[in-house]
């Protein structure tokens, strides 16, 4: 089960190959800024709770209902809001951005996990 | 019940409970402050001026890079010609409903906010007594 985080709002989950990118992008945080790290669990766990996030330096829409949470060290999560399922965010991948605007093969990456998901065994 | 895997990763320690604890709050307040910016259909660069700064300081306070002491968090209801309300929960009974935007709440009214603040043993007031 790929669930993440149950919120009171949306169920957060996360597709398979989340936590090996969540384990890599946190590996490059630099030491001095870590607490982005639970700057990421507070914006996912609100998420869940409120159901958005609400300041553009936190949350933006990526186009094609890709979107990315964002911290500041630049450490991200993108996702979107499951076509199918109401109530429910899919987490596809971290990263550790140092750029401004979104990689086109990060965009890629994360519209591929969202047809594998959506269309695989996660119903 | 257990915990969910973003639960875990938070209660991992009294060290990562702590930290995600004051990055709860920044956020929190952060957000309140951008729905008051959205009521109000206000930029960055307008908030920025009535604090007499700059864009970039906004968004430092907005994004948590910049430390917001309470005197910058009174500047920006002052700006927002709100008042602040604050208080302490039980860590393990947050209630979100108290405010929509979080723990942190701006109101035009410091008087009218204590209407909904029903009794709860649970919450206290910033002069220590339950509400």
């Amino acid at each position: 089960m790929p669930l993440y985080y149950k919120g009171l709002v949306l169920t957060i989950e996360r597709t398979e190959g989340a936590l090996d990118s969540q384990r890599e992008a946190e590996s490059q945080v630099p030491p001095n800024r870590c607490a982005c790290i639970q700057q990421m669990d507070a914006l996912i766990k609100r998420l869940g709770d409120i159901g958005r996030l609400k300041v553009p330096d936190h949350f933006v829409d990526e186009g094609d209902g890709i979107c990315a949470i964002k911290t500041r060290c630049g450490l991200r999560a993108y996702g979107w809001y499951h076509r199918k399922r109401r109530g429910v965010f899919v987490i596809s991948h971290y990263i550790m951005k140092k750029w401004q605007k979104m990689k086109p093969a990060d965009k890629d990456r994360a519209e591929r996990n969202r047809i594998r998901y959506e269309d695989g065994d996660h119903e | 019940m257990n915990d969910s895997l973003l639960e875990q990763r938070i209660n991992k320690s009294d060290e990562t409970k702590r930290v995600f604890a004051q990055e709860e709050l920044i956020l929190d307040i952060a957000e309140a402050i951008w729905a008051e910016m959205e009521k109000r259909n206000w930029s960055k660069k307008q908030l920025a001026e009535a604090l007499d700064r700059t864009p970039a300081y906004v968004t430092q306070l907005l994004n948590g890079g910049r430390n917001m002491t309470l005197r910058t968090l009174a500047d920006v209801a002052h700006a927002l010609k709100l008042k602040t309300q604050f208080r302490f929960c039980n860590e393990n009974n947050f209630d979100h409903n108290w405010s929509s935007n979080g723990q942190v709440y701006l109101t035009k009214s410091l008087r009218s906010t204590h209407a909904p603040i029903t009794a709860n043993e649970n919450w206290q007031t910033l002069d220590g007594v339950a509400a």
